[in-house]
């Protein structure tokens, strides 16, 4: 029996939600008796009843910065650790201080959990530095995983009006004033229009490039924009120093199956889910110099072969099945 | 009569690792133009095994000199290192000063690795000028440290013109890194050689994959279990019987390979993982008639990756991640390269490699004309540098 926690469940949308449900559908497919609970503060944590909790033989974390409020027990704890919830930051002064105050604590429950699973290197080698003291038998890596499904090679040509798109939270890591600018400088380089596609909660304008904002479609309507693109761009900005990183970058594998590559910065765990110059493209700046470099080694036949990559790296590699035989493995099923 | 140079090249440990193999193979090239003798560091642990080695090469038996074991931890350390200074200082006068006797007569030096190259460095500055000194880096630089000792040197005006320092890095990358730490000294590179190896036949079934390192975090070892855990039922389709690590921890230093080896085996105690050999130090010619394939999967760059070139003189496959110094030898299509930290990627790749016969064969065919390439490329390479030296 395993007890299932999130912070984020539908209705609500965004990754979190997006990983609770893909986690749910591994379980489930995995004939595993699961129960979900959703918290919305460390105080529905810390009020879970104990005598509830005797049930469980495991208990998997999605997010696991809070989980050192669980009271104790004797299940097996796997924590989910996604990135940026190890940075014991907030921007609520007070919420910060408890943090800091309880990292400790948090990092000691960590050290005891049967098995965390990090969603890339930067987010280990980031706990590690936190003060969580590795342990190869405990610790594990392995990249994210997406439900490609719906997976199918959308294969675009360079000679069309060339479009990119941005799914994300408009928060400033996400760093869509750098997407505009890059399209922008493209646009200028290329001398070829370029529309610039936003998913996210807020209308974006430019004077110099055609903006499509679509605030908050569904799954169906996000995917029909993502295979519509050329490229999905990431260039989200290390923002460590106030709770802000990019762990893996999950819309790159919903990208993917669906025939986008991807471009991204090389910043968080986005060099380790894309492959430079195999499955996409990692920047190490957004300089003139590095747009313009990019774009000089781009020709069709380039786009096609990474596009053609990405899409069979994404379905062979990403698919929640994996998840399948890891938790199978995980849970010695 | 041809003068014949006599040459100290002195190791960084006295165990026998890849670094000491390759520069052992790289004289015994030379034995009829220099007379080279093997200075080994007395430090702890057994000497025979490196001994033995530079013996069967036709050399004579390695001297031992004294070498301060806390010298390990300095050359390992970053900028934080520099806080020991003051105290290795009297230190190492003391074992420079001892120095002198042995050293006697010779006309260069080659160091092979940092932990022995300072205390070179100093006693030739001190004790012998205007000698060559040829140190050879089988690492990347530890960049602050190297930098901040750079400034140094040159503010004491020890930089230049009292020895003639030469720097070889083992790869083209470790040669970018070590050109931006030393601007002024001149930098080449000379990929380290692999030996005679048995050739395997390209018939033979993959039944055995190996992997072959020092027992490190760095290594990615833990990610081969994994793979090994997870998708052990798509293992015994594709008829792989075993997989054997071949090595052990060789460092003598606190740092996160300390516990490995148990974590290790507490990951495969959890896991059940089966069908896992530890084999310990064997020599390569014994691995290579062993496996069918290498899965070479460091997870951080490696400065050269000297057992991808000893799979390919032996006709194995190989799978790398291909970080660093490793690229170069992995790319051009001579082995295929597999995505650090997972597990999915790299049992994609053994399928690949097992199924595909034909493009296995071929792969492996490039790779090996690549590596008898590249024993002449390396021995024209040395040539110069004992020329200049």
């Amino acid at each position: 029996m395993l007890l299932l926690t999130t912070p984020d469940y539908l209705p609500k949308l965004g990754g979190l939600t997006s990983h609770t449900l893909n986690v749910e559908k591994v379980l489930k497919e995995l004939g595993v008796e699961y129960e979900l609970f959703q918290w919305n503060s460390y105080l529905d944590i810390i009020r879970y009843p104990k005598t509830k909790l005797a049930k469980f033989d495991y208990i998997l974390n999605i997010h696991s910065g809070f989980n050192m409020f669980m009271p104790s027990n004797d299940a097996k704890v796997i924590n989910f650790v996604n990135g940026a919830e190890m940075l014991f930051y907030s921007p609520s002064p007070m919420k910060k201080f408890v943090k800091v105050l309880t990292r400790k604590f948090g990092l000691r429950r960590m050290a005891h959990a049967y098995v965390n699973i990090f969603i890339s290197e930067f987010t280990f080698k980031k706990t590690c530095s936190k003060g969580l003291r590795g342990d190869y038998s405990r610790d594990i890596i392995f990249p994210m995983m997406v439900d490609t499904s719906h997976h199918k090679l959308n294969l675009k040509s360079l000679n069309d009006p060339l479009k990119f798109i941005c799914v994300a939270r408009d928060v400033p890591h996400k760093n869509f004033a750098g997407a505009i600018y890059f399209c922008e400088l493209l646009q200028e380089i290329s001398g070829r229009p370029v529309e610039f596609i936003t998913v996210t909660n807020k209308k974006f304008e430019s004077s110099k490039i055609a903006i499509r904002s679509v605030i908050n479609p569904s799954n169906e309507q996000r995917d029909k924009l993502l295979a519509e693109a050329h490229i999905n761009l990431l260039f989200s900005l290390d923002h460590s120093h106030v709770g802000f990183f990019e762990g893996f970058g999950q819309i790159v594998q919903e990208a993917g199956c669906l025939g986008t590559p991807s471009l991204v910065l090389s910043t968080g765990g986005l060099p380790e889910s894309v492959h430079d110059e195999d499955t996409g493209w990692v920047l190490n700046d957004l300089t003139e110099t590095s747009i313009k470099n990019w774009w000089k080694g781009m020709n069709s036949e380039k786009y096609e072969k990474i596009s053609r990559e990405c899409y069979q790296h994404t379905i062979d590699s990403h698919d929640l099945k994996e998840w399948k035989k890891l938790f199978k493995t995980v849970l010695g099923k | 009569m041809k003068q014949v140079k006599k040459l100290a090249v002195i190791l960084n440990t006295n165990q026998l690792g890849g670094a000491e193999r390759s520069v052992v193979e790289q004289f015994h090239l030379f034995q009829d133009q220099i007379q080279c003798t093997f200075f080994v560091p007395d430090i702890s642990g057994s000497p025979k095994a490196l001994s033995e080695f530079i013996k069967q090469k036709g050399f004579q038996d390695p001297v031992s000199i004294p070498y301060p074991k806390f010298l390990y931890s300095f050359s390992r350390s970053d900028w934080y290192g520099l806080f020991l200074i003051p105290f290795l200082i009297p230190y190492l006068l003391v074992v420079l000063f001892q120095w002198n006797t042995l050293f006697k007569g010779f006309t260069s030096f080659y160091v092979n690795g940092s932990k022995a190259s300072f205390p070179v460095f100093f006693w030739l500055t001190f004790f012998r000028k205007h000698i060559r000194m040829q140190w050879h880096f089988r690492d990347y630089p530890a960049p602050n440290f190297f930098k901040v000792i750079n400034k140094c040197l040159s503010v004491a005006g020890l930089d230049r013109g009292i020895i003639d320092f030469h720097i070889i890095a083992n790869s083209r990358s470790v040669e970018d890194a070590l050109k931006k730490i030393f601007p002024l000294y001149p930098v080449d590179y000379v990929y380290n050689l692999a030996g005679e190896l048995p050739l395997r036949s390209g018939d033979r079934p993959i039944r055995t994959i190996g992997v072959v390192s020092m027992i490190a975090p760095w290594k990615g070892i833990h990610n081969v279990l994994l793979m090994a855990g997870i998708y052990a039922e798509e293992l015994s389709e594709l008829g792989i019987e075993r997989i054997c690590f071949f090595g052990e921890n060789i460092y003598q230093t606190n740092g996160p390979h300390k516990k490995y080896s148990d974590e290790l085996q507490s990951l495969i105690n959890k896991f059940n993982i089966e069908n896992i050999e530890w084999r310990g130090v064997k020599k390569p010619e014994s691995i290579f008639s062993e496996i069918d394939l290498l899965i070479h999967p460091s997870v951080s760059p490696e400065p050269f990756g000297r057992v991808i070139l000893e799979a390919f003189s032996a006709g194995v496959p190989v799978i790398s991640t291909g970080m660093g110094g490793a690229k170069e030898l992995v790319s051009e299509g001579r082995a295929l390269i597999c995505h650090a930290n997972h597990p999915k990627d790299l049992i994609t790749k053994i399928e690949k490699i097992v199924r595909d016969h034909q493009s296995t064969s071929h792969r492996d065919k490039i790779a090996y004309q690549f590596s008898a390439e590249l024993k002449s490329i390396t021995k024209s390479q040395i040539a110069k540098f004992i020329r200049q030296s």
